[in-house]
């Protein structure tokens, strides 16, 4: 006997906007159950005077942004360098992060996509989607229980 | 093994069509350890790091694999336009007309869009020189649509 099971995944979007001067974020949601999760940024209709300076994913520990801060970094030699931002119609980013890399130990469990531009030239249109993926229903932990409880779940 | 948060930046034009991105950036990671020196040849190959020609290399192999095609041009690519930015690539003698519609001037060469203020003298994507815009589009877009409503009535 077989079967054939296709793997669940989630999308949040930002819808494209103009983020000259200003900033745009992908909703709070939680990564629980999720391995990894991919955040594609694409330039569209841009003015020749600006770049995207900003463009990370960040983590909280709630959907209402408690205690975010970043995962990813955006920065001058950062994983998204802004020595070499994008500017151009048709630049993308593909951002991807593992589950493994947020601070879970400390309850950050929930992530956003940020992108920004500072220069405001003109219009900045962009377009963002975050795909969360490998999904898995909670486990009992194999090993290295925890002494307290006769079972372990992770959640996140 | 993880190696932290996965970060690519290219431009959709230098992704063979109907190719996922992730799919394409992969290839060419595998394909970079090919030598691939005998393959092509365009004269910004001249002004590029040793980096930068060997994934320049690859990806024009990768597209040549998925295409059958060698690229037209690569002043899109990521590569070349480092190399422009730094100022280590001789300016284009490529001229093209571009068209302005709503707002947007379109790059005749690649097509890149750019909001206004448009870009005086070059496509900040492809280099190429933009020959002056035909001159009703031009005034079109200078004046407002109410303005030309307000225009007084000439009576006599």
């Amino acid at each position: 006997m077989s079967s054939r099971i296709s793997e669940s995944s989630v999308v949040d979007l930002i819808e494209t906007a103009d983020i000259g001067g200003t900033n745009a974020n992908t909703a709070y949601t939680t990564m629980a159950h999720y391995s990894r999760a991919r955040a594609y940024v694409e330039i569209g209709t841009w003015n020749a005077g600006d770049d995207l300076d900003e463009c990370r994913i960040q983590q909280a520990s709630d959907t209402s942004g408690t205690g975010v801060k970043d995962l990813t970094t955006d920065e001058s030699g950062g994983d998204y360098d802004t020595d070499a931002p994008v500017d151009a119609d048709g630049d993308f980013v593909i951002i991807e992060i593992r589950s493994e890399d947020m601070d879970t130990d400390n309850g950050f469990h929930v992530i956003r996509t940020r992108v920004a531009e500072g220069g405001n030239s003109g219009t900045d249109n962009v377009t963002v989607s975050e795909l969360k993926y490998g999904y898995a229903y909670p486990r009992k932990e194999l090993q290295g229980a925890a002494s307290a409880g006769s079972q372990v779940y992770v959640s996140a | 093994m993880n190696d932290g948060p996965l970060v690519i930046k290219a431009n959709k034009r230098e992704v063979p069509p109907d190719m996922p991105p992730t799919v394409w950036w992969e290839l060419v990671n595998n394909a970079e350890t090919q030598d691939f020196s005998l393959l092509w040849y365009d004269p910004v190959c001249e002004y590029l790091r040793p980096t930068e020609l060997r994934r320049l290399r690859a990806k024009v192999f990768i597209w040549n694999e998925a295409t059958g095609n060698y690229p037209d041009t690569v002043d899109t690519w990521w590569e070349p336009r480092m190399a422009r930015r730094r100022g280590e690539v001789p300016a284009s003698s490529r001229q093209a007309m571009p068209t302005i519609f709503e707002n947007t001037l379109t790059c005749g060469f690649c097509n890149a869009r750019w909001t206004y203020p448009y870009p005086l003298e070059r496509c900040k994507l492809c280099d190429t020189k933009l020959l002056d815009a035909p001159e009703e589009q031009v005034r079109s877009i200078q004046r407002p649509a109410r303005d030309r409503m307000a225009r007084p009535r000439v009576t006599k």
